[in-house]
């Protein structure tokens, strides 16, 4: 129950101090969040604004009203959401579905509680309130400043068995004791205090998680006021900075593969992962097939994404495939011409448009008269797919350090990007003589899953061959160069030659030269470092020179840098 | 609604910053600033206190999801209604003019609204034709746009055309960050008390500013000057002369507000980290922060000959 707890807390903090402007819950589906989420409104006293991810502009910040603009024959405006700000709050759910301008605006409108208005010779300021959030994959699938905008935050994790069972068991809620502890918390709130050694210890906190936002600082303050104030008291104390510093800090700090950072919610109630058998005494050479047998749902910070994966599709998102299925072809991102043989009429766009020649009409008994040179037609925006080669060093020194663990748990998650965006994934191993394409411009999760999880390990490093097949996979498939992206995983230290012979020289020549092929493709790249050791060749950073790719040390390298590279190369 | 803006003179730290934005407030023709960095360290705080300090001054904001047509102005479609002709609707461009101009995330803007915008940046004038309407109207404002490189580059191209940009990053120093706190919990307690307590300091700002707006066309550059700004765009291998032409712009502005009739090598050290810091060639495989050391350390030796 420990993860609901928490996000029942995050509730009231909210419900408590209006500060605190937001929170997120992110989960899976099914693990909660909509029924914690229903009880906001008796928490709060307000009602509730849904914000559906196919929002447009118009409707944020009000628009033309063609029903009364008919009618009164004159322009006349109505309110968008963010006007309406009386005793209400936002519901956002499924934030990373929503258009990236969009998602921004709404978080930043609500962290500054300010909206501008530019309409006619009015520039009208609002005040949006509060607003809960959900979001059912990981946090970095957001940028950065949406994140840093987003008040308070709780991760919830699938429940075990015990803990289903501790559900079901468990007594429901108080709701009126629940209101009168608000009640008198909200009243508290005001005679709260912080002294300046709680700030010291909460800038320390910020500083440490190395999250240097100040907006942490300052919402760190409030919702330890808050906490004080659901706990009878007015000075805030150590506890409370400690209770809170979890939903400040989930969302504002990179999740690194490192086992549980210090600052992640206790809710993690995983056990943590069982070390990988060590291989250090099996040769450099030998060349032995190595199963992988970790599975990777119970690799800490990815194990979020793996959960995602093993949910039934179908349950889990059938409000997101509804707003999916309104768009015909891609997005309205303005109006252009009418085309008699393509009528894709926008409507709104007609209208506003026939609007000026009413008083031509005057004596019809219609109520607008819209003729045929009105007609406006919609201009949509169609995303073309993406292709993502992955190209995966498989080699016995990947084997260490659990890397090809957390490849793969990149991999994965990626590849659930890339279902919901229309992406496709290919991937390539390097391993023993020759590569191999283990998957071909792939939507399929299962698929992929399963492939990953037999990935074998070992042997040497056939990286020019690697190379190779990903220029093949990129010429045979009908995506052109400048929507393939490639990610090469490599130490960089060749050792087969194209045609399969082990000899190093030649082996580094062969992959240079196909380094220099994949740089005249003129595709986006990113190389990704995995050498270890003291002694550094860094070869993998001159292959990087020669293929005009963006260079990362894998000790670097996160789902949130890959996600950073998918989406603006760089 | 009115919304009580925090004072400018309350801001912890960020002095590159407050420069910048000050120096365009004085010397509106520098062309802007471009404040790069890390989400959560004051930068839409300072552009709406800035504002606060000119009492006529306001900033508008410039969404996102701007269309174009109400970035540069439509048809009025009520005019043309009740007396049927063609009218303008003035856009976010008009509103701006006089006014600071705020973009908040300017890369994540679509490219020919940034065009638009730098056009009439530069030009002072906003032309339209579109809708059947053909107008153009004065569009002079201080374009302030923020973003964060992780998000994706602004084109280099429209980033030379920003007069000055700078690089704010968190603050690491709990210290510093205990009295960002305090101040800001002060504020919120009372805002009218906490403003009342900065007026005097805002008010010897403001006369700072007027001051300087009329001492800045007697401030002489002496031949010196203009061959150490050669010298210096020469040695940090800019070729755009936006950036020479910004560099006397600024130094100037710069002598002004200090109250100096004269430019020197002082100020050129302290307004060029403004001017070249995003002109600067960028090298994919070198980690940005080493090639902006190397600026600093550039600029040092060639000021500190110049004194």
């Amino acid at each position: 129950m420990a993860g609901l707890e928490k996000a029942l807390l995050a509730l009231k903090l909210l419900a408590v101090n209006d500060r605190l402007k937001s929170v997120c819950f992110i989960g899976p589906a099914g693990s909660g969040k909509s029924t914690l989420l229903s009880l906001y409104p008796q928490l709060s006293n307000r009602s509730r604004i849904t914000i559906p991810s196919h929002v447009t502009t118009d409707r944020l910040y009000g628009s033309v009203s063609l029903d009364d603009s008919i009618r009164q024959k004159k322009v006349v405006y109505e309110d968008g959401l963010f006007q309406k700000t009386n005793n209400v709050y936002f519901l956002v759910e499924h934030l990373t579905q929503f258009e990236e301008q969009i998602a921004h605006e709404i978080v930043k409108a609500i962290d500054q509680q300010f909206v501008q208005v530019v309409r006619q010779d009015v520039v009208e300021m609002c005040m949006p309130n509060t607003a809960l959030y959900t979001l059912s994959e990981p946090i970095c699938t957001l940028s950065e400043n949406i994140r840093d905008c987003i008040g308070l935050s709780v991760t919830f994790t699938t429940a075990s068995k015990e803990q289903r069972i501790a559900i079901l068991k468990n007594q429901p809620l108080n709701i009126d004791q629940i209101q009168q502890e608000l009640c008198q918390a909200r009243e508290r709130l005001p005679y709260v205090t912080i002294d300046e050694m709680m700030l010291q210890k909460i800038a320390l906190k910020s500083v440490q998680a190395s999250c240097f936002s100040l907006r942490a600082d300052l919402y760190m303050v409030e919702a330890a006021k808050a906490h004080a104030a659901l706990e009878n008291r007015l000075i805030v104390i150590e506890q409370d900075i400690e209770n809170v510093a979890p939903f400040i800090l989930n969302h504002r700090t990179d999740q690194q593969y490192a086992p549980a950072p210090p600052n992640e919610p206790p809710q993690q109630q995983e056990p943590l992962p069982q070390q990988p058998p060590n291989n250090s005494n099996v040769p450099q050479q030998q060349i032995e097939d190595i199963m992988l047998d970790v599975d990777i749902a119970e690799h800490g910070a990815i194990s979020l994404t793996a959960d995602v994966f093993s949910n039934d599709k179908k349950t889990s998102s059938g409000k997101a495939a509804a707003q999916f299925t309104t768009i015909k072809k891609g997005r309205q991102i303005g109006t252009t011409s009418y085309k008699k043989y393509e009528p894709d009429i926008d409507f709104f766009a007609t209208m506003k448009k026939a609007i000026p020649e009413q008083p031509l009409f005057e004596n019809s008994d219609m109520a607008i008269i819209v003729k045929p040179h009105h007609f406006v037609n919609k201009k949509r925006e169609y995303k073309k797919s993406q292709h993502f080669i992955f190209v995966v060093d498989a080699s016995q020194s990947m084997h260490q350090n659990e890397q090809i663990t957390a490849v793969k748990g990149v991999v994965l998650s990626l590849l659930k990007d890339a279902y919901q965006k229309r992406n496709v994934i290919s991937l390539i191993s390097m391993y023993k003589e020759r590569a191999e394409v283990l998957l071909t411009m792939t939507k399929n999760i299962a698929l992929a899953r399963q492939t990953l999880n037999k990935l074998k390990v070992g042997g040497k490093t056939p990286l020019a061959s690697g190379l190779e097949l990903s220029r093949q996979v990129m010429i045979t498939s009908n995506i052109p160069f400048s929507e393939t992206k490639l990610i090469l995983l490599t130490d960089g230290r060749a050792n087969v030659t194209i045609s399969g012979e082990q000899h190093v020289k030649q082996a580094l020549q062969d992959s240079f030269a196909q380094a220099e092929l994949i740089k005249h493709t003129g595709l986006q790249a990113l190389v990704v470092d995995t050498e270890q050791g003291k002694v550094k060749l860094q070869k993998a950073q001159q292959l990087a020179k020669a293929m005009q790719a963006n260079y990362i040390s894998f000790s670097q390298f996160s789902t949130q840098k890959a996600y950073q590279f998918i989406r603006n190369g760089g | 609604m009115s919304i009580k803006n925090y004072p400018f003179t309350a801001l912890v730290g960020q002095e590159e910053m407050k420069l910048a934005l000050l120096l365009n407030l004085i010397n509106p023709s520098l062309g802007g600033v471009c404040i790069t960095g890390e989400k959560g360290t004051a930068k839409s705080t300072a552009v709406r206190a800035l504002a606060n300090v000119l009492e006529e001054l306001q900033v508008v904001t410039l969404p996102l999801s701007a269309t174009e047509d109400r970035v540069v102005g439509t048809l009025d479609i009520e005019h043309t209604l009740k007396y049927g002709e063609k009218k303008f609707e003035p856009g976010i461009l008009a509103k701006a003019h006089g006014h600071i101009l705020y973009v908040d995330e300017i890369n994540l803007l679509e490219d020919h609204i940034v065009d638009v915008l730098l056009d009439a940046a530069a030009m002072g004038v906003n032309t339209i034709e579109r809708d059947g309407i053909s107008y153009s109207h004065a569009a002079k404002f201080m374009l302030v746009g923020t973003m964060n490189p992780e998000e994706g580059e602004l084109r280099p191209q429209l980033l030379d055309r920003f007069g000055l940009s700078t690089t704010v990053v968190g603050e690491k120093d709990t210290n510093q960050r205990v009295e960002v706190m305090k101040r800001r919990l002060e504020f919120e307690e009372n805002p009218e008390a906490f403003i009342l307590s900065y007026t005097s300091m805002e008010q010897a700002l403001l006369e700072q500013i007027q001051q300087a707006k009329k001492m800045l066309l007697a401030v002489k550059v002496r031949d010196e000057i203009y061959e150490l700004i050669a010298q210096l765009s020469i040695a940090l291998q800019i070729e755009s002369h936006r950036a020479d032409i910004t560099m006397i712009k600024a130094a100037k502005t710069v002598a002004a507000f200090e109250g100096d009739l004269e430019v020197t090598a002082y100020h050129i050290q302290k307004v060029a980290p403004l001017v070249y810091s995003h002109r600067l060639k960028q090298n994919p495989f070198e980690e940005e922060g080493k090639s902006l050391e190397e600026m600093y350390k550039i600029i040092e030796q060639h000021c500190v000959e110049g004194l």
